[in-house]
């Protein structure tokens, strides 16, 4: 098309006909969004999450979410083998990388997540949860009046989230509501990574419907554009068939040109 | 069955994992003799197989074929009608090619003209060639190596499982138990050996192998046994699960079982936790231990080494300084100490120790004594002492164990039960280089009977 133009070199010799920058930009943009959407649908999702967790740790704190993501939404063998992948990629432990380069309050508490190999049996001991819950209780409320630990630091609520198996930590929640007047959620407001771990370990159906809403609003930032992308795309691994499929509408409406057809491809894709 | 580039590179992925399942993650190491097209068969479910196993090389285990998500499947029949189908269109002309390489392999892709169903790989020949000589090589020394420092014996020709179910059930039945005979069968085989009687005898006779122990026999001897019997994930959970209880709790078992195994034996037992325990062995060591043992042994049996050899120097350095200040100002159960222990491959912690004696002067576990009496500073010890040389650990522990009045029954049988297939010869040699004595004669002096007998059967003692 822009080859049959003639005119183009306009009257001075110097200026031609150049494409709008931000034209430029723009298609660059979406071709990225197109191209990021279609190779991580095609890894192996092992090696799909051994590199989603290097590209988290290493644009820093405001990235740490997605390793929490991954590390709680995924089954005990399926973070195993993303564990593996690291391995082979990387030629370290995620494990290690995380303990040295994470520096702040976070630190144990992502190292341990990621280090988790849950039971997943249905079995679950009701004496211990009491206990449990009355001891994330008593370390989220301690929180809040002495501001210089944060409880994602405490030793107890480590072991208890990072150990217990999915199921068991549900019980831990129900017991929760009981002894405080609100839900476990409500009570971590304060700490983000905190509350989306509970999130993410029980009611990730939560954490991904708000992912999903932040990510198609109108003043959507970047990052919050590249969740869609990721959270399209690893769909497979994780329930969230029924989530995305609510978002379709939204996507037609809010996203354009082969970047949403790609999503809206792999989302068909996935319904077969 | 359209295939296009991408779904050939996806086929070459899942072919790659599986042959690295293969060498890395399969015991023993399963070395393919002929990857080529014609052994990698795609069903018609997209499913990727690899065949061809029949004549593999250094499998001890019956041949297998892949699935690909890297679950074991089953073995194709020879005359699988895939098989002929591949064979059948194997003769159609190459009309496009590329090269095409992925970490390091090389493959040409070839693209047949003819009917749309079916698959054309080809390896470049001086890939498969290369594979062959560097692989097959490569196992069978490790295979050779691992063999020398276990003090198992196993006859070179073994009788088949049922002959041996059928002598073990013997031995069991009439007036007592013919602990000789048990002996002689279940000393001598390893584990797969192992494994494959206890399923085989449990179809014959209706009933596990191990309960039959059980009824049979009491005491140190049994114990020993029924250690012995177990598949050594299995063993390792039981011997985890005991430490975690109160009146046996220990945490130096679950240190040494955290630290002397693989990652990914240590990864076995925990998945056998699991199986028998039905709950994790983290939750368990979270829920029964506390303080700054807790803090060190839960990343320990949480952990998942990378394996490799890979050393950074600068790495090395910079964690020898830092393990420097905070045992200099004694905050031994810091929380950058016990990453560096709990996270760090092997190969790793070795260079940052060598260098930390190198800047020093002092062995790590030598400014660490500052208090005898400290029991934390003790499990830490042991614990470098674990992960750089276990032999000299389980030297001390056997000495520890046999010098007591009373012998410590426990220890001694947890040693060779749990080292005889990997690493006893090397810690016997040990024990005869600083106590001047061998290994076998100071069992002798210090146990008596069948259990003192399949003692010396495991730690590979031979009757003169």
């Amino acid at each position: 098309m822009r080859k049959g133009c003639s005119k183009f070199f306009l009257e001075d010799e110097r200026q031609f006909e150049r494409w709008n920058d931000s034209a430029i930009k723009s298609l660059k943009a979406e071709f990225k969004l197109f191209k990021d959407v279609v190779v991580l649908s095609l890894m192996h999702p092992w090696e799909r999450d051994a590199r989603l967790l290097k590209k988290a740790w290493k644009k820093g704190p405001p990235h740490y979410n997605v390793i929490v993501e991954i590390a709680c939404t995924r089954s005990s063998d399926q973070l195993l083998g993303a564990r593996k992948a690291y391995h082979s990629l990387f030629d370290r432990s995620i494990e290690e990388d995380l303990a040295s380069h994470v520096k702040g309050s976070e630190r144990k508490l992502l190292v341990a997540l990621v280090s988790a190999y849950r039971y997943e049996g249905p079995k679950v001991k009701e004496d211990a949860a009491k206990s449990e819950a009355k001891a994330l209780l008593n370390a989220i409320k301690n929180n809040n009046g002495d501001h210089k630990k944060k409880a994602m630091e405490e030793d107890e609520v480590i072991w208890i989230l990072t150990t217990r198996s999915k199921p068991h930590l549900k019980v831990v929640y129900e017991q929760y509501k009981k002894i405080s007047a609100k839900t476990i959620t409500e009570d971590l407001e304060v700490e983000l990574l905190l509350k989306e771990t509970v999130e993410c370990l029980c009611t990730p159906q939560t954490y991904f419907t708000r992912v999903f809403d932040t990510a198609l609003r109108e003043d959507a930032k970047e990052d919050a554009k590249k969740a869609l992308t990721r959270l399209v795309a690893t769909q497979e691994d994780v329930d969230l068939k029924g989530i995305a499929a609510k978002f379709e509408d939204k996507i037609k409406e809010r996203v354009k040109g082969a970047y949403k057809d790609v999503l809206l491809g792999v989302l068909a894709d996935d319904r077969k | 069955m359209k295939l296009g580039w991408i779904k050939r590179i996806n086929v070459m992925k899942v072919v790659l994992y599986a042959l690295s399942y293969m060498h890395h993650d399969f015991s023993p190491p399963i070395v393919h003799p002929d990857i080529s097209s014609k052994n990698i068969l795609l069903d018609l479910d997209n499913e990727v197989h690899i065949s061809g196993l029949w004549h593999c090389q250094a499998s001890k285990t019956h041949p297998t074929s892949i699935k690909s998500n890297g679950a074991v499947y089953g073995v194709p029949k020879e005359d699988n009608f895939l098989t002929r189908t591949l064979w059948e269109l194997d003769r159609e002309v190459a009309v496009s090619s590329r090269t095409f390489t992925w970490q390091n392999w090389e493959f040409t892709w070839t693209r047949h003209s003819g009917p749309d169903r079916h698959v054309y790989l080809s390896l470049s020949s001086a890939v498969q060639n290369c594979y062959h000589s560097l692989f097959s090589l490569q196992i069978q020394k490790e295979i050779k190596e691992e063999e020398e420092m276990a003090t198992l014996t196993v006859p070179t020709t073994v009788p088949s499982v049922s002959e041996d179910c059928e002598q073990l059930r013997k031995a069991f039945s009439g007036w007592g138990t013919n602990e000789g005979l048990i002996i002689d069968i279940l000393g001598h085989r390893n584990a797969e050996q192992r494994n494959l009687i206890r399923k085989t005898y449990a179809e014959t006779y209706g009933e596990d192998l191990l309960k039959a122990l059980d009824k049979e026999l009491s005491n140190d001897f049994e114990r020993l046994l029924l250690l012995w019997a177990l598949d050594p994930a299995e063993r390792d959970a039981l011997l985890a699960n005991e430490a975690t209880k109160r009146w046996t709790s220990s945490n130096q078992v679950l240190m040494e079982i955290a630290c002397t195994r693989s990652a990914n034996q240590l990864l076995h037992a925990r998945q056998a936790y699991h199986a028998r325990y039905k709950k994790s062995l983290e939750e368990d060591v979270a829920h029964h231990t506390t303080g700054d043992f807790r803090k060190l042994l839960l990343p320990l049996v949480s952990s998942y080494r990378y394996e490799g050899e890979e050393v950074n120097m600068t790495l090395a350095k910079t964690e020898a300084k830092l393990l420097h200040e905070k045992i200099s100002d004694k905050a031994y159960s810091d929380d950058d100490v016990i990453r560096v222990l709990a996270t760090r491959s092997k190969a790793q912690i070795n260079a940052t120790l060598n260098h930390y004696k190198n800047e020093y002067g002092n062995d790590i576990n030598k400014d660490l004594k500052a208090d005898p009496k400290d029991e934390f500073l003790a499990l830490l010890r042991s614990t470098v002492k674990c992960l750089v040389y276990p032999e000299k650990y389980f030297e001390k522990v056997l000495r520890l164990a046999i010098n007591r009045r009373g012998t410590d029954e426990g220890a001694l049988t947890r040693v060779v039960c749990t080292r005889a297939e990997v690493d006893l010869k090397i810690i016997a040699d040990e024990y005869q280089r600083r106590n001047s004595v061998p290994l076998t004669r100071a069992i002798v002096k210090d146990t008596h009977g069948d259990y003192e007998k399949l003692l010396l059967v495991l730690a590979g003692h031979v009757e003169n």
